[in-house]
């Protein structure tokens, strides 16, 4: 999270303070803005890697903001706070670009841990280099390293691990994975996904990365804290 | 709370003009039959009138016949004289009136009179005289034809007149009647609009005493004044009272109890931040102290969240619906519950199979969420889980297990009611998870069932309707 560029929009004094200093310890540079049109103007202005955004704004809907980033063309991973949280208002703000979605009263640790998680994502969507425990990832280099010792993962290996840091805090299927590792093809067992994860498993354990099995549902890249 | 407003204020029933008004139906189809019944009997009347003017001018037409028989005289050669005017002045002389008459012998040439008689007249015999309609409008004629002998010889007679006197009689007679009738059925219509009036009189104090009532007043209508045919409807009235006086005494009982749930973190978290206020005159202060209040307005915040779950999924509270899949719904929660149950080393397994049902995927992951919730409590760390739902005769079956203590038979029913703690359970527990996961199974008209679980403690056996596929 360090030096991740954070805009936060909340206008509730107290828990825009509060949250800004959490997220600032954790070495986030964070832009705060109180109104919709204070933050239309600074995504206009200025590049984020995360947006926080609150629903419930003096000037009009947080809706706005998202729909003017999506006018803007940016792909900035937003997760939204919420008063409110109707079906309906979930659905849309997921089709207008949220990338998650956190329901107020939430702990300060739950926001934290949701933009870390979104943060990592977008790092490893994007080819940058991520850091799992000990473990670093470098998908350009097509390199894995457990603190600066380069670990020799295969090519599937190194390809599934970055497949899951794409993915980590959320569920990935055997089905995603055969999808997303071997296209689909239809001879790969599951059994032989179960294989490579257990590989996987045992090489990156050692180097603090838990990478669970959920039994009856698939794999969880936990990141925990960091 | 809010008042309901003056009953004077309240927005009346539709328009008088669009609203079916009792009243108007008794009337418009209770005056109708009263004149059906009124024009039958007129009819009748009229009827009887008509045949007493008829036969009265029958017997008129006979006895003329008869006299002008009595009284024909023959010529020498048995030729009959020819006397109108007896006739005539036998008719009873209506001067309006118009007598015809026709003798003809018993070689049939007409012996006297014929004029305006056509030749084709019944026959009739000196017992039984046959009578005769003839003609239209004004030239209408009633007649009578008979035989009789006279000087040894049979002759036939017809005697006829125009029936005007007998019309105009039987136009009295109508009118005569007509006029009171008309009254009559004035009088009915004003009687029964009283009648009516006055029968459904019972109804306005009834509606005076709703109207009269406060939002509050729930207790049932007196039935006693009630008349027996509204009493079905008063009664279901009472009846909507009654389960509106349980749904606001819940609401009521809801509130109270939420605000008594709440005042004790909201305590505990003042007497925390004084305590750090205190600490902080003296020395920096410490992470100690702010793991407190931090640790109770979590607790805090968990309750209010809970609070909200469980005002959402209460009867009346809008939940939009939707066809959904329950695997999809447990998947999707997982995401939320999984680091906990990591951070806390507890084995979760799920056994998901496509579960189609109707519902509202925020409440039924409410329900998750709070049913595993509860799963984790128990079991405690280490413990093992087991989430599974599919679908089972026509119904969505979940079943949550657990591997902690369970919950004894008799505390069953107990626990799902609403800050139910029992002794011994986990201190943070609000007590509200079991009651929101039976709200929204009750919104959802499901059923639930606490068990024993293989696992060693408690199962949760859910199943809600499903959709026909």
């Amino acid at each position: 999270m360090r030096d991740a560029r954070l805009l936060l929009i909340e206008d509730d004094q107290a828990l825009a303070d509060g949250l800004s200093r959490s997220l600032r310890q954790d070495g986030c540079q964070v832009a705060a803005a109180v109104t919709a049109a204070e933050a239309k103007a600074l995504v206009g202005s200025r590049a984020f890697d995360v947006i926080v955004l609150d629903l419930g704004l003096p000037d009009g809907d947080g809706r706005e903001v998202l729909a003017h980033l999506q006018q803007l063309g940016k792909d900035t991973p937003v997760l939204v706070l919420s008063a409110r949280d109707g079906l309906d208002e979930r659905v849309g703000l997921l089709d207008l670009g949220a990338d998650d979605y956190v329901v107020k009263p939430a702990a300060v640790d739950e926001i934290r841990a949701r933009v870390r998680a979104m943060l990592r994502r977008r790092r490893a969507r994007t080819g940058q280099t991520v850091t799992l425990g000990r473990l670093t990832l470098d998908p350009q280099a097509r390199r894995a390293y457990v603190d600066a010792e380069p670990l020799t993962l295969t090519a599937r290996e190194l390809a599934a691990l970055e497949f899951l840091a794409a993915r980590a805090d959320r569920i990935v299927t055997k089905d995603d994975l055969l999808a997303g590792l071997y296209g689909g093809d239809r001879d790969v067992s599951e059994n032989a996904v179960e294989k490579l994860i257990s590989r996987i498993r045992a090489r990156v354990e050692p180097a603090g990365v838990q990478l669970r099995v959920v039994r009856g549902l698939g794999y969880y890249l936990q990141t925990g804290d960091a | 709370m809010p008042d309901a407003g003056p009953p004077g204020r309240r927005p009346r029933a539709a328009p008088a003009g669009r609203a079916a008004s009792l009243r108007r139906q008794l009337f418009f189809w209770l005056l109708p039959v009263a004149g059906v019944a009124l024009f039958v009997s007129a009819l009748a009347d009229y009827l009887v009138a008509r045949d007493a003017a008829s036969q009265a001018h029958d017997q008129g037409l006979l006895d003329a016949a008869t006299t002008y028989a009595e009284r024909v005289q023959l010529s020498p050669q048995g030729v009959p004289r020819d006397m109108p005017a007896v006739a005539q002045r036998m008719l009873l002389a209506e001067p309006d009136d118009r007598v015809f008459f026709r003798l003809v012998d018993a070689n049939g040439i007409v012996a006297a009179g014929g004029a305006g008689l056509p030749d084709d007249l019944p026959d009739g015999s000196a017992e039984a005289p046959a009578f005769f309609d003839l003609g239209e409008g004004q030239q209408r004629l009633r007649g009578v034809a008979m035989r009789f002998e006279a000087g040894g010889r049979p002759f036939r007679l017809a005697v006829a007149t125009t029936t005007r006197k007998r019309d105009r009689l039987m136009a009295e007679v109508l009118l005569g009647m007509a006029v009171p009738e008309a009254l009559v059925f004035m009088m009915t219509g004003l009687l029964l609009a009283f009648g009516i009036r006055r029968g459904l009189a019972p109804i306005a104090p009834l509606r005076r005493e709703i109207a009269r009532r406060s939002h509050s007043d729930l207790d049932p209508l007196d039935m006693a004044p009630v008349p027996e045919e509204i009493r079905p409807v008063v009664a279901e009235i009472n009846d909507l009272f009654a389960r509106l006086d349980r749904a606001l005494r819940a609401q009521r009982d809801f509130v109270a109890d939420a605000a008594h749930q709440l005042r004790t973190p909201v305590a505990g978290l003042l007497a925390q931040v004084e305590a750090a206020e205190r600490a902080a005159a003296a020395r920096p202060l410490g992470a100690a102290e702010l793991a407190g209040v931090a640790a109770t307005a979590r607790r805090l915040s968990r309750l209010v969240a809970q609070l909200l779950a469980l005002a959402r999924a209460e009867p009346g509270a809008p939940l939009p619906m939707e066809d959904l899949d329950l695997a999809e719904v447990v998947r999707e929660g997982a995401e939320e519950w999984l680091p906990r149950a990591f951070a806390h080393d507890v084995d979760i397994q799920f056994d998901l199979a496509r579960t189609p049902l109707t519902g509202s995927r925020i409440a039924l992951r409410e329900m998750l969420a709070n049913l595993v919730d509860n799963a984790m409590r128990h079991g405690g760390p280490g413990g093992r889980i087991r989430i599974g739902c599919h679908p089972a005769d026509g119904e969505a079956r979940i079943v949550v297990e657990d591997a902690g203590p369970g919950i004894a038979p008799g505390d069953r029913e107990r626990v799902l009611e609403r800050f139910c703690r029992l002794p011994g359970a986990h201190p943070d527990g609000s007590g509200l998870g079991l009651a929101i996961v039976r709200a929204v199974v009750a919104r959802h008209g499901g059923d639930i069932r606490l068990g024993e679980s293989a696992l060693g403690g408690l199962a949760v056996d859910i199943r809600l309707p499903a959709p026909a596929p």
